[in-house]
């Protein structure tokens, strides 16, 4: 190589041919075209489901508004990205990096009605009271893809319109999927207990990303300007830790032994007291981190287990459930069965009950040299009772229980259960109330419950003294 | 990085460039500190020795490709040189999509999409891998 001269010398003339600038131009535009037929073909078909009329000027307006764009886009250079813009509007995944206001605008717009047209059905249907032509049917006919999407309609509807008339409607098409909308009283758990609770369920902290900074569940705004500009005050000769975050750190075993190391990391990094005041779960994560892997820089999202900060912590409460979960034969083979049913294989199914077995992790990495046939699951551990909801208990670790929690499957390709959940969470105007979606009749009875789409599988209906949404539903009733 | 070049050759609507030329990459390396532009981050040499540039309906990501490409493909130390921006010394452009370029900041250590027009960042990634999964949709 020693002498060799570079393969890149010193370019002034044009790099690019532009003969294949014009050949993508014209294989784009093309695309265009047959893109926008579709949409039109689309749009009529809207109208004519549209009876009452009530849509039809909306839907026009909007196609008409989409033909004056695409016009101004072909007159200018932005011609050869129209191809681009098109595959998303009717699709779920909308663009997401791309903010273009204006075509967001109408990607959103056309969603919308898009919407507005099932629920209008639904509703329609379920004021006619026809039994030979009922919601629950309507439904059933219906793919599991389009069938989904409608029950994730309904719920973002709701979260909107928050009628009581609506609710009675949803709620009667949901009842053959056991699923209802109910009112609660708004009872908000404060942040810091939350996270306690979170991390204790994970076994692990996890460093804040961006997205959390800006929603105020991530860094607080003090360390992060301590860590990026230094200290403006000198530390103080004694700290004060009686601060929220070391009693919420209290609230669990796990967590109490944190403190002492949190503490030590504080003196060490000589924090003001002003930033200790305001410090949260995710720069206590970011110190210890620090802390512990004093070479490496620690990344956005990255997580650091308990045992790795104090050798005395457990490994937390999701993988101590995974791992009774597997001693115990009948629950193993509901699960077993639930995931043959929908194709999973007997092999990926034995290796996956051999890591909850030794590790209690249902998601084992698959090395590279094995293969498995059909769909691989993620299987995720999540609370009945929501951990938002935690200041419903005296004690907000109860919601920690065992019995309080649900195993979902998630299949690749498929939208994720957590969507469905947490579909409906909503606040009233007032302030006063809060919207859940629960199981109908999840009351006292069940114990743990498999879930997979809009199916659930009971799979324990033990008695026990858990605090319910169905309980807190009635409750609001009576008063 | 193995996992995003796994996925990026399943996926069918991906159009991928071969492997790059070691030497080529190099050079590219010797090139742009000798011209005072940015030396692209490691893992991009490191994708390149897998995925020599690709491209899908509305974004490309470059390789190293001094003699050209008979595939479409661009190469990053020219498209660097053609874009002539002013903080070339450490930001190197990577690839493009339909409103933005995908940019690593030498400075802020950090892989971002900004916008073609007005350079304003739209997105930030802390990984090669996680910038190629947004924009590629994997």
């Amino acid at each position: 190589m020693g002498n060799k001269e570079n393969v890149y010398i010193k370019n002034d003339g044009p790099v690019r041919a532009k003969v294949n600038m014009d050949t993508e131009m014209l294989r784009r535009e093309k695309g265009a075209h047959t893109r926008l037929t579709s949409i039109y073909k689309e749009a009529m078909n809207y109208l004519k489901e549209d009876d009452n009329g009530k849509y039809v000027g909306k839907l026009y307006d909007v196609c008409r508004e989409f033909q004056a764009d695409l016009k101004n886009l072909y007159s200018e250079e932005a011609k050869k990205y129209i191809e681009s813009y098109i595959p998303e509007l009717f699709s779920d995944r909308r663009p997401n990096f791309i903010h273009k206001d204006k075509i967001e605008k109408l990607a959103q717009t056309m969603l919308f009605h898009r919407e507005l047209l099932e629920i209008k059905t639904i509703l329609k249907m379920h004021n006619q009271n026809d039994p030979e032509n009922t919601v629950a049917q309507y439904l059933k006919d219906k793919s599991p893809e389009e069938r989904w999407h409608s029950v994730k309609s309904m719920l973002s509807f709701f979260q909107e319109s928050q009628d009581p008339q609506h609710q009675e409607a949803f709620n009667a098409a949901l009842a053959p999927y056991g699923y209802k909308i109910v009112k609660i009283e708004n009872r908000e758990t404060p942040i810091e207990p939350y996270q306690v609770i979170r991390a204790a369920f994970d076994g692990y902290l996890h460093i804040p990303t961006e997205e959390e900074d800006k929603k105020g569940k991530g860094h607080s705004a003090g360390y992060l300007d301590f860590i990026k500009n230094g200290a403006k005050v000198p530390p103080p000769t004694k700290y004060n830790f009686d601060t929220k975050l070391f009693k919420a750190l209290e609230m669990s075993d796990n967590t109490d032994k944190l403190s002492s190391h949190i503490k030590e990391a504080i003196r060490k990094q000589r924090l003001p007291q002003s930033v200790v005041d305001n410090l949260t779960l995710g720069d206590a994560a970011h110190m210890l981190f620090e802390q512990r892997y004093p070479y490496r820089n620690p990344q956005r999202g990255e997580s650091i287990a308990f045992q790795a900060i104090e050798p005395n912590c457990d490994e937390g409460l999701r993988s101590k459930f995974w791992k009774d979960f597997a001693t115990d034969k009948t629950k193993v083979k509901l699960l077993s069965d639930q995931l043959s049913k929908k194709g999973v294989s007997k092999e990926y199914i034995s290796f996956m009950m051999e890591s909850i077995r030794e590790n209690g992790v249902p998601n084992p990495t698959i090395p590279k040299d094995m293969r498995f046939d059909g769909p691989i699951p993620q299987i995720d551990l999540h609370h009945k009772f929501y951990i938002q909801d935690a200041a419903f208990y005296k004690d907000m670790m109860k919601v920690d229980n065992p019995k309080n929690y649900e195993i979902v499957i998630n299949y690749p390709d498929q939208n994720t259960h957590k969507e469905l959940l947490h579909g409906v969470d909503c606040i009233s105007a007032d302030g006063k109330s809060a919207y859940r979606l629960v199981y109908a009749d999840d009351g006292r009875r069940r114990d743990a419950v498999i879930c997979d789409g809009l199916e659930t599988v009971t799979v324990d209906t033990k008695d026990f003294n858990r605090l319910t949404y169905n309980h807190l539903a009635q409750k609001g009733e009576r008063e | 990085m193995k996992d995003v070049v796994e996925a990026l050759r399943k996926s069918k609507k991906v159009f991928l460039g071969g492997k790059a030329d070691v030497h080529h990459n190099i050079d590219a390396r010797k090139y742009l500190a000798e011209q005072g532009m940015a030396v692209f981050p490691d893992e991009f040499f490191l994708l390149v020795k897998y995925i020599n540039g690709m491209r899908d309906d509305s974004a490309q990501i470059y390789g190293i490709l001094p003699e050209g490409s008979d595939l479409g493909l661009e190469d990053a130390v020219r498209e660097n040189e053609r874009l002539d921006r002013r903080d070339m010394d450490h930001v190197s452009v990577l690839g493009e999509t339909i409103f933005d370029y995908l940019v690593y900041d030498a400075q802020d250590k950090q892989y971002q999409l900004r916008d073609r027009e007005t350079d304003e960042i739209c997105a930030c990634f802390s990984s090669l891998p996680q910038a190629l999964r947004r924009i590629f949709c994997i």
